[in-house]
């Protein structure tokens, strides 16, 4: 072995030093990146994000009308069934029925009957969700998908 | 040898209360040298996070007004209180709201323990702040004590936190939904992503919301994790860094004081020097000094012949006034607590809001600043603000003029000079959003990235950054731009949490006054 080689060599408790360190960083930053996915939630408990409102008879033409414990707003027009929203595109807060349209008691937004942000710091507009009909003739909500304001089931 | 055995042992049993009492107490008791009273400091573990002598400048009320003392003994009053109401509370939805109900009703004393629990937290809150703003304003963050200050402020941010999650524990209506607020505020960056169309590869808001409750709704996930975090994670945190931060001080060589401390307890005391340059009677050791071998700390050495010095032993003097401050805490806690009830809404009802839904007030500044945009108002400002205040001693380094309050008349002057301009400002600013509206009344089509950026709060941000700027250019000194900026925050977070308080209502309309609020 020339002499150079002995320069670039670390002597051997340098060497396990510097490894204990290591192998405790490295495997503490791999930990890390393992736990940190713990916490994240794989399932959610919460109740199902589709479900029955009614039959379609239940529904006046031209009215909105709340479903209880739901959040969303069904509105029964000329051209079929739509459902809207209730939760505030803000922070979450519940908005409730006006002259004017729907307004956020949290924050103060406000939203036309078309569910279009007229005023306050709501950053969108109230989402429209898809109706859909079960099997057995009930109207269907399903929170996880959005539609375009104009989509409703025709009955 | 059978005899002086059992004499050994009948001598031992006779003298076990002495020897019990010697095994604890290693030092002569009562203490009469100062060495001996040095030793009552260093040989117990909980004193000994102290000096064994303190300054007498140290002893003022009027310096620290013993804030920083009073927020650590709110904190344990809340680690008893917090314990005894664990006895019967359980975190589950079903039962919380009945727990604590029960607490209030049928538990023995339940009721006093829960009251002095919620104000304790309010007052620990309160009691955060207000050292901050004592130390900032005596200039105590500078000479080495940087990294002390960023410890300060990991504790705010703990303290906060920790009040945050303590209020969706009754889950009541207050709770669940300041906590769905809070938690879509943690959602908000999903504003600016949107925004930029950035949503569908990385959600970083769902990521922090679903981190923080669980899921996407407040529910028993939310309650799980808040508790766990209350009653463990952040008490932990929170008691391992006091100890850093307590340890900081006492190697900084105790609490701050002005350079002519000594002068000024020599003028109370009429002592006399021998000369006239003898006021300065001290001089300064690189290594500092040593107390009894124990440990080496920043400081003065005192020197002969130049003035007596005027350090005293911490045992007694300085344990009177540390229990002092305790009893007086107490006092106030316990006095609050049989006056006052803590409040216990409605059980939680995800459809219905309260209206107005209002966190309590300490965070209510920031529901101000939300209801303008929520992540500029939620995430944006707050984050510039603690980190702006982090920074603080790393940018402004002057270090003349430590431990004086405003560091002098000057910035006495600029910190009233700041607190005109902030308020006036601020207030016509916020009458002028009231009365006329923002950027949406006049053109309801404009971008949502604009409103997050161009907004009441940022305008606000704005206006008090270009006042330091301007205090800076002024006076050359980093210092006073830093008391402008610092006090215009300060009027700037209690002029929003007077607003959030008193003047708003139902929908976070503004009301003069509650009476005028419509039926709802």
């Amino acid at each position: 072995m020339s002499k150079h080689d002995h320069d670039e060599d670390i002597n051997r408790r340098d060497f396990l030093g510097k490894f204990a360190v290591g192998s405790l960083v490295g495997a503490g930053s791999m930990a890390f990146i393992g736990v940190i996915q713990l916490p994240l939630p794989k399932v959610f408990n919460e109740a199902p994000s589709v479900f029955k409102i009614g039959f379609p008879s239940d529904f006046q033409v031209n009215t909105y009308k709340t479903i209880p414990e739901k959040n969303v707003f069904v509105l029964r027009d000329n051209t079929g069934f739509k459902a809207l929203s209730a939760v505030c595109t803000h922070l979450g807060c519940i908005v409730s029925e006006t002259d004017w349209g729907f307004t956020c008691p949290c924050h103060g937004s406000r939203f036309d009957k078309q569910g279009a942000v007229t005023g306050g710091p709501a950053p969108k507009a109230l989402e429209w969700l898809r109706v859909s009909l079960a099997p057995d003739g009930q109207l269907m909500v399903d929170l996880n998908r959005k539609v375009n304001a104009a989509d409703a089931l025709a009955v | 040898m059978q005899n002086d055995g059992l004499k050994t042992f009948a001598e031992n049993t006779k003298s076990l209360k002495r020897s019990l009492k010697e095994s604890v107490r290693r030092y002569q008791w009562p203490p009469n040298s100062d060495r001996e009273k040095s030793q009552v400091i260093f040989q117990n573990f909980f004193l000994h996070i102290q000096s064994a002598r303190i300054h007498k400048f140290s002893l003022k009320p009027w310096y620290t007004m013993g804030l920083g003392l009073a927020s650590f003994f709110l904190f344990l009053i809340l680690c008893v209180t917090g314990v005894l109401l664990m006895v019967y509370y359980n975190p589950t939805t079903g039962l919380a709201y009945d727990n604590v109900r029960d607490i209030g009703f049928v538990v023995a004393a339940g009721k006093y323990m829960r009251n002095i629990h919620r104000w304790a937290a309010h007052g620990m809150v309160a009691a955060v702040l207000l050292h901050m703003v004592r130390v900032f304003y005596t200039g105590s963050y500078k000479r080495g004590r940087g990294f002390n200050w960023l410890l300060g402020m990991a504790l705010l941010v703990i303290t906060l936190m920790l009040s945050y999650t303590g209020y969706l524990l009754p889950w009541d209506q207050l709770a669940y939904w300041a906590v769905t607020i809070g938690a879509n505020i943690a959602a908000s960056p999903r504003e600016l992503t949107d925004a930029l169309g950035l949503t569908q590869y990385f959600d970083l808001g769902a990521f922090q919301k679903q981190i923080l409750i669980g899921g996407n709704t407040v529910g028993q996930e939310a309650l799980t994790r808040f508790y766990l975090l209350h009653v463990m994670v952040l008490p932990i945190m929170l008691i391992t860094l006091v100890g850093v931060h307590f340890w900081r001080i006492r190697k900084d060589g105790g609490l701050s004081r002005p350079d002519n401390a000594d002068e000024i307890i020599w003028r109370e005391e009429g002592v006399e020097l021998k000369n006239g340059s003898g006021a300065k009677g001290q001089f300064n050791l690189n290594t500092g000094k040593t107390y009894g071998l124990m440990a080496l700390v920043r400081d003065k050495s005192p020197q002969l012949d130049k003035g007596p010095d005027n350090t005293i032993m911490t045992w007694p003097v300085g344990i009177w006034a540390e229990v002092a401050v305790f009893m007086l805490t107490l006092a106030v806690m316990t006095t609050l607590a049989y006056f006052f009830d803590a409040p216990l809404k409605e059980i939680a009802n995800p459809s219905i809001p309260e209206n107005p839904a209002k966190a309590p007030w300490y965070f209510l500044g920031l529901q101000e600043l939300v209801s303008y945009s929520a992540f500029m108002g939620g995430i944006g400002i707050p984050a510039t603000v603690l980190v702006g205040l982090a920074l603080i001693p790393f940018l402004d380094r002057e270090n003349n003029q430590f431990g004086v309050w405003f560091s002098g008349s000057e910035g006495k002057r600029i910190a009233i000079n700041s607190l005109i301009f902030s308020s006036v400002f601020l207030i016509a600013f916020l009458a002028f959003t009231v009365k006329v509206g923002w950027l949406r009344s006049w053109f309801p089509d404009i971008p949502q990235i604009v409103i997050v950026f161009v907004n009441p709060g940022s305008v606000m941000v704005l206006a008090f950054a270009w006042w330091s700027l301007h205090n800076l250019r002024f006076t050359g000194s980093t210092r006073l731009a830093a008391i402008a900026l610092f006090t215009c925050f300060l009027a700037g977070f209690v002029i929003l949490t007077i607003m959030g308080t008193y003047f708003r209502g139902p929908n976070w309309d503004f009301f003069w006054s509650p009476s005028q609020w419509p039926l709802h």
